[in-house]
Order: C-alpha cells, then structure tokens, then sequence
C-alpha cells in the first residue's frame, strides 16, 4: 500500500509540474494568440501537430532527442527519467489550454471590450479585470481537458523512465500480476476525477456570478500544486542520485534488476526504471543517466552494430564487446551465463520441428513483440527460410504465448528462457539455417559508473557465469505464474542469498 | 454634493479625417463646443456620427487633423488616461457583466485612485441623480437590471469620475418610447445642473430638438450643417439637411393640424 501512495505521489507530482508550466505558457501563447492572429495561427499550428502524435511515441522520442541535445551542448541534460516526460507531458497538455484561451477571450462581447477601454482601463488592466474574467470559464475548460488527458498520459511515462503509476500498470502487465494493472488503473482514474471535478467546480463559479474569483483560484491552486511538487523532487533530489537500473519490458529483465540490486551492494540507493525499450535504455547508458542493465549480444549486434552477418556465440561476444567500449564507451561487467534467443515457437501439437517445415507459411498467422519485425533477425528468417506468413501481429510480449496457445496465432516470435513455453505444453523450433544470432546475456555498464564506481563495477562483474540457463526459465517461470514477485524470484540468486 | 462639480471642458475638432479601406468615412470635420454645451449630431445611418464621437476619446485615432480638449491636443496623453476624464456611454452599454452595479460605476473612480470612501458616496449620489435607488441596486448584477435601468447604471457609470466632458452615442436607441423620454428629461435635467459639455449622438431629430442647444448635421462624412435647432428647422443649408429635417417638420405640422381642427 506504501508502495501504490509513493507511486501515486510521483505520479501527482508528474501532472502538477507538467500541468503548471502547460498553464503557464498556454495562457500566455492564448493571449499572444488572440491579440496577433497571424502569430495566434502558427502556435496553435504548432500545438495541434504536438497532439496529433501518438502519446507514447511523443514520450519515446524525447529521450533521444534530449541525449542529442546532451552531446550537442555538452550540458548535464537528463534523456531519461522524469526530463522527458515532463516535456512530453507539457506540450501535449498546451493545446487545449491554448485553445480554450483564444476561444474565450475572443468569445468576449465586443460591446464589453470597447467599454472596457471607454472607461481608461490600459490594455493589462482590460486583460485582467475584464477578459480574462470572462474568458475563465472557456479556460478552466481547457484546463480540464488537459488536466485528464495528463493524468493518463502520466502513466505511459514509465517507459522513458519516469516513475508513476504506470509502473503498477506495466509491471503487472509482464508479470501477470493483474491486481496490479487494477490498482495503478483506478488510481489514475481517481486522481483524474479528483483533479477534474475541483476544476468543474471553479469552471461552475466561473460561468456565475463569481466569474473574477474563478481564474484566481485556479492559478494559485495550481502554483501551489506546482511548487509543492517541486519540492518533492527538491529534496529527492538534494540525496545522492541513486545508481539507475534499467529493465526492459520484460519479466526475465525484471528479475535481473533485482539481481542486479543485489550485487550493487547493501546500503547503495538504487533506483530501477521498469519497462524501458531497447534504443531507450541503451541511449540512456551511453547518456550516462542510466547506469547499468541487462543487454543481449545478439540486439547490441543487429540493432545497435548495425550488423546483418551472423558469427558463432564466442565471437559475437568478443566483438560486441570490443565494439562497445571503443565506440560507445559502454563496458560489459559481466556475461551472466545463459542465452535467451528470440525463436519461433509454435504449439506442442504442431508437426514443425525446424523453421525450415515452416515452408513459406503462407497460411500462418505469426506474433510478435513491438520490436520484432522491424528488426534484422526478421529480414533474415525472410531471406533465408523463404517466409512469407498470410499475416504478422505486434503485441504486447505478455500476451504471444497465450496467444499462441489459444490459437490467435500459429507462430510467436517467443524468448528461449521464457517460463511460458513449458507452463503451456509449447514448443521451441530448431534454427536449422542459422538466420538468428545468439542472445548471451550481458551486464552493460555506463563509462559514468566505471569512472566514478569502480567498487560497484567490480561486484557486478562477480555476476559472470553465475545464472544457469535453466535457472533462468524457472524464474521467469515463477514470476509469470504469479507464485513469485521478481524480487522473489531474484533471491535464489547468490547474489541476494546473503541478504 | 460632490455630483454638483464639475462644469464644461471647450472640445476643438480641426479638419478631422477618417479613412478607412481608402474611403473617408469621417471627411475634414471641424467643430467648436463651447463648455456647458449640449450639441446632438444627426445624420442618416452610416455617416460617420459615431466615428466622429469617437474620434474625441481616441476609440478611433483620427488618420488627419487633430482635436483639442481645453486648448491641448489629444494626442500628447496616453489614450487610457484621455478617457479617464471623458464619461462615455453608447448603445449597447456595455455593462461589465462579472460587476455588480457598484463595482461597474466604481471602475473609472477606482483608476484614478479615488479613496473608498469618496467612491461609495459618488455611487450612492450618482444612482439616486439618475433615479435609481441605491439600497436596492447597488449590489444588483447587470442580468438583473431592465432595460432602462442598465441604461441609468450605464449614464452614471459614464458620470462616475465628475467628467468635464460627456460622449453619448445613441444611449437610449433601444429603449421603448416611454423610457426614452424620460431619460431624455433627466438627460435635460442633469446637464442643467452639472453644467457638463456633452455630445449627443442620435438618429432622431425630435430628440435633437428637444435636448440640443446646437445641432451638428453630419452627412456622408462630412459635416454639412451646424446650428441652433431653429437654424437647422428653418434654413437647411443643403438639400441632403432638408431631407433629413422634412419629415419631423411634416409630422409636427401634422400634429399641428389636428389640433387646430
């Protein structure tokens, strides 16, 4: 329950900050916006092309934008964490704040405007005493909208890194832990109706009689709001940074920042940002705001070297190891042991033993995490198998073997350590033509770290060869069925056996 | 009463233009108000008689010539505090809907700095000169108001800082005749006592008549015809101010007849 109110707090500070500078700067690009029109039209332009954008790609794309802007300045920007979020979170609330701006001061009978001006009012006395008065109720409005819109956006922050109620949502979604997914929902549908309901209030009074009190109101509340969320982050923040522990959006990676938690050491601040994607976490490493995390050679292979040739297991190591530190000043601390390959896997009853009995699959329906088909070992299963299935899905990773197994698909694109495969009487396919690259498990570590944590290093490397494959599926195994949170899971491990 | 000050300000208009779009919808207009005069200008609709008005208040800047309020040139003060010392009311009011009655007669006292004091007892003052009883209205909001009493609220708003000059732009077009001619009489009443220099617009000569101690004609931009009402009754000095004057003249004939008969 701690943990749902710490993560509701992050989450709540989340939409104030970003809700107090969207205000701000809605109400005065509305206010430019209605007093020049030519100006007014490129900034609401600009505005609605931000909302256009899909929610999580606006928030995936600020992380590397933010690393660019990191390298380019050669300022300590943060690419990950709450940074992206909160810009992402502020231009997609500016629209209806801008909108609702225009909207109401336009909306202004001229008749009162011209009076207004009659009486010797000066243009900042006629926007305060009068316009934005009656403006306030379109305003608010806007306001509402956007205040809704970022609480639930809010969630999606997760995968850049921020912390919020998202966390609940995406984790219980890997691990199966829906009770989870049900508490992070309706917590942020509470706060949603919180926070809407004390703006129809005022938007109410605004539409009344006590028009000139509304606005007010709702900017102090807000300021308030705003700087108390500050201060959360103040003092957060005046701590030591903790060291940042990424995981993908996977259970095996969940578990492994556990592992990782244990060998960092006892009393180091660790702080482990969930369900990051490949190029997110990895540009945060080399960022330096991420510190250290689970990697497999065979993506830093095709997605991060760029290579479509395929090598043997040893040589792949050895190269994605050398390629890391020399161009990219990324070290590998450790190899953990065990591989977890993508491969296609079908149901126990299929009659395929080999990728190749696929034949072209043109009757085959074949699932897929978010990154599959865009990636290299895709186009290679292509070239050299011939596959040409009827149709691929993209889903969520929690969901193919269930999806395979009730027959939504025919293939999955799965991972080899996966608990899943076993737990539903599936099958792994044998990769006879050698079109997927081996995916040994490695600990990435950022030249941050290795500069200023050489004692932390040093215990991340003890991780080499310390996790069995077959370990590794009972884990993830017990995780999915729901027996065992990750932490728990992670606790067999010697690392955190000690603790 | 602090009402009862005040007296007139000379209002000059020299060759004052208005082009709009490349057309003059205000043509070299020239005009001399004495202080304490109450001059109503008539003309069709889309003369140019409210541009005019608002030309003096710097609502519209004039494009050529210049107008002098006292002897000084309007130009040489911010307009916001131009107009801080020039009451103001026009037809559609424009009564600060969010303000109750007090607060919208408060506001030009308020920019000047009036202690809260002085800006209670002017806004009792000021609603009971125009007929209104202060108990009862001052804590009304507009949408509570009828016609006629907006219409009172927005005469003593325009009166509220004591101005020494008075722009009044079709104040009482949307009233019903009844209303309209008593607020004409308590126009006639209040400028008698309080001595102020005020310009009248309106569209109807039998107002005109009955209020103005001059009549400025404004036709097509320009100003055709100013004078005292018997003047402008008897020798229209264009046949554009004949045709304006005509019909009231035949009404009252009319009426005229119908008595004797």
């Amino acid at each position: 329950m701690t943990e749902v109110f710490a993560l509701a707090m992050a989450h709540l500070r989340l939409v104030l900050i970003a809700l107090g500078v969207a205000s701000a700067l809605g109400l005065a690009t509305g206010i430019l916006a209605a007093r020049r029109p030519s100006t007014g039209r490129v900034l609401l332009a600009f505005a609605s092309l931000v909302q256009t954008l899909p929610a999580i790609a606006l928030l995936a794309v600020m992380v590397p934008l933010l690393a660019w802007l990191a390298r380019a300045t050669g300022a300590s920007i943060s690419s990950i964490g709450e940074l992206p979020a909160l810009i992402a979170l502020t231009l997609y609330a500016l629209l209806p704040i801008v909108r609702g701006t225009i909207v109401g001061l336009r909306g202004v009978d001229p008749a009162i405007v011209q009076a207004a001006r009659a009486v010797g009012m000066s243009d900042a006395q006629r926007l305060r005493r009068i316009e934005l008065p009656l403006a306030s109720a379109s305003i608010l409005a806007g306001l509402r909208t956007a205040a809704v819109w970022t609480v639930g956006m809010a969630t999606l922050a997760t995968p850049v890194g921020a912390t919020s109620l998202g966390n609940l949502i995406f984790g219980g979604l890997q691990t199966r832990h829906y009770v989870d997914v049900l508490v992070g929902c309706g917590a942020a549908a509470a706060m949603a109706i919180a926070i809407d309901g004390a703006l129809a209030w005022l938007e109410g009074r605004a539409r009344g009689r006590r028009a000139a009190s509304a606005l007010p109101t709702a900017v102090a509340g807000l300021s308030i709001g705003t700087l108390w969320a500050l201060g959360l982050g103040w003092t957060a923040s005046a701590e030591a940074r903790p060291i940042a522990v990424g995981a993908k959006s996977f259970t095996e990676q969940l578990v492994l920042a556990e592992v990782l938690r244990c060998a960092i050491g006892e009393g180091e601040a660790v702080e482990i940002h969930p369900s990051l994607g490949t190029t997110v976490a990895f540009d945060a490493l080399r960022a330096g705001d991420l510190d250290v995390y689970v990697e497999y050679t065979g993506t830093v292979w095709t997605t991060i070297l760029g290579r479509t040739d395929s090598v043997d297991r040893v040589a792949m190591r050895r190269e994605v190891r050398a390629a890391l530190e020399r161009d990219y000043e990324v070290l590998v601390a450790a190899e953990l042991g065990f591989e977890n390959a993508y491969a296609l896997v079908v149901r126990g009853a299929d009659q395929s033993a080999r990728i190749s009995d696929l034949g072209s699959g043109a009757a085959l329906a074949i699932g897929g995490d978010y990154e599959f088909f865009t990636r290299e070992e895709w186009s290679r299963l292509r070239t050299l198998y011939g596959l040409a299935p009827r149709e691929t899905r993209t889903m969520d990773p929690s969901l193919l073997y269930t999806a395979l197994a009730e027959g939504a698909v025919d293939v999955i694109a799965g991972y080899t350590t996966d608990g899943r495969i076993d737990a539903l009487g599936l099958r792994v396919l044998s990769d006879d033509r050698g079109a997927i690259p081996p995916y040994d498990a490695i600990v990435l570590v950022s030249a941050r770290l290795a500069a200023e944590r050489p004692d932390v290093v040093s215990r991340l490397r003890a991780l080499d060869g310390t996790i069995e494959p077959g370990a590794m599926r009972a884990w993830n195994g017990a995780v999915d069925s729901g027996s065992m949170s990750p932490r728990e899971a992670a606790m067999a491990h010697s690392a955190c056996a000690s603790r | 009463m602090s009402v009862e000050r005040g007296g007139g300000a000379r209002v000059e208009l020299k060759d004052v233009s208005v082009v709009r779009d490349g057309h003059r919808i205000l043509d070299r207009a020239s005009l001399c108000i004495e202080p304490g005069e109450l001059v109503v200008v008539i003309g069709p609709s889309g003369a140019g008689k409210s541009t005019l008005l608002s030309t003096i208040n710097r609502l519209i800047e004039p494009d050529e010539g210049e107008v002098r309020i006292d002897g000084e040139d309007t130009r040489l003060r911010a307009p916001h505090e131009l107009r801080r010392g020039i009451g103001y009311c026009f037809q559609s009011l424009g009564l600060f809907p969010h303000m109750t009655v007090a607060e919208n007669i408060a506001v030009t006292p308020a920019l000047l700095g009036w202690s809260a004091q002085r800006i209670g007892k002017q806004i009792d003052a000021l609603l009971e000169r125009v007929g209104l009883d202060p108990s009862l209205h001052r804590a009304r909001m507009p949408d509570q108001l009828s016609g006629g009493q907006a219409q009172r609220v927005a005469v003593a708003r325009a009166l509220a800082a004591e101005p020494r000059l008075l722009l009044l732009d079709e104040p009482f077009g949307a009233l019903d005749p009844e209303s309209r001619a008593r607020l004409q009489e308590d126009l006639a009443e209040l400028h008698r006592r309080m001595g102020v220099t005020t310009l009248l617009v309106s569209h109807d000569l039998s107002e005109a008549l009955l209020l103005a101690t001059r009549i400025a004609v404004v036709v097509a931009g320009r100003i055709e015809q100013v004078g005292l009402p018997a003047e402008i009754v008897r020798s229209p000095a264009s046949p554009a101010v004949a045709s304006l004057v005509e019909p009231a003249t035949r009404r009252a004939r009319a009426v005229a007849e119908l008595e004797r008969a």
